[in-house]
């Protein structure tokens, strides 16, 4: 190892010439720095103009569409939640609504079934009380048959015996009855 | 009906009173009357006019008439009696028309004209019937 620093410095030592030559030797070209400048100004000008620029300007663009595109994904989204909302509602609303006309079906079947119900009820009951009519018609008339029936018997069987019955004396004093009865009739 | 139509009636309607007032007695009377009457008629006439005159003849008839019908024994002294009543109380004179019937079993039926009036045991038993 101390070799090894033994030769770097024999080598720095030999060095150290050639770089204080360099140093006296190394001068700076005013002319050739302020060309060199400008063609690097021009450089960077034409890149501007022809590279940064357009590039910058398709970067805006793009990022104006996408700035316009989260909008309109944002406003589309408020108008999917907003026609969420409104289908909910107008959900609600239907389910109401045919709630309603159900109940409505119901309450009208309800009363058209009272209504039959009732018709029906009357229409029975008039023909239980015509039933009942024409049996007592029936049985009134029966009863006025056989009254009369009865009726005729009796006067046949009275007539009858009467007629065998009764004594002369007794006709004669009836007719004597009869015919002043008669002679009294105004 | 025509002027003269009418007065065949009147005519027919007099005559008609007549002979129901004066009974048999007047019949040869009234035939020969009729016959004046009918003379000039056609044959459709006179018969028309010899039915209303029968027609006529039959309801004064029933009016100068009464019937008696009776069942059992009837007295004339009760006969005489209903005559005379009836009489005075249509206004003219009856002719009595006497028919026994035992269907009144016992009592008597008068009729004159329309009317009828009866006191009889069937009658009565009618009523009863009716009443039953």
């Amino acid at each position: 190892m101390l070799d090894t620093f033994h030769i770097l410095a024999s080598a720095t030592a030999e060095q150290s010439g050639v770089v204080s030559d360099m140093v006296n030797n190394f001068g700076i070209n005013w002319k050739i720095l302020l060309v060199q400048g400008l063609n690097f100004a021009v450089l960077m000008a034409l890149l501007y103009k022809f590279a940064f620029k357009p590039v910058l300007s398709t970067i805006e663009e793009r990022q104006n569409k996408i700035s316009s595109g989260l909008k309109y994904a944002e406003k589309m989204e408020k108008k999917l939640d907003e026609a969420e909302l409104k289908q909910t509602e107008m959900l609600h609303e239907a389910s109401l609504r045919s709630q309603e006309i159900i109940q409505e079906a119901r309450d009208q079947a309800k009363a058209l079934l009272d209504k039959e119900t009732q018709a029906a009820t009357t229409k029975v009951e008039q023909m239980l009380e015509k039933g009942r009519l024409a049996t007592e018609q029936e049985r009134q008339k029966i009863l006025d048959e056989a009254r009369q029936e009865i009726a005729r018997l009796v006067v046949m069987t009275s007539s009858k015996v009467l007629s065998t019955e009764l004594s002369d004396a007794q006709k004669t004093a009836f007719n004597e009855a009869a015919a002043k009865e008669l002679s009294s009739v105004n | 009906m025509s002027g003269t139509d009418a007065k065949l009636h009147k005519m027919a309607e007099m005559l008609a009173e007549y002979a129901a007032q004066e009974g048999e007695s007047c019949v040869a009377e009234v035939v020969e009357a009729l016959k004046k009457l009918m003379e000039p008629l056609s044959h459709g006439q006179r018969q028309e006019f010899f039915r209303a005159f029968r027609r006529r003849l039959r309801l004064k008839l029933k009016q100068y008439q009464l019937n008696i019908e009776y069942a059992g024994e009837l007295s004339d002294a009760h006969t005489k009696d209903l005559v005379q009543k009836y009489s005075e109380k249509v206004g003219h004179d009856l002719t009595p028309v006497i028919t026994e019937n035992p269907d009144l079993i016992s009592g008597i039926r008068l009729q004159v004209g329309d009317n009828v009036y009866e006191a009889s045991l069937a009658e009565r038993l009618r009523r009863l019937s009716a009443r039953v």
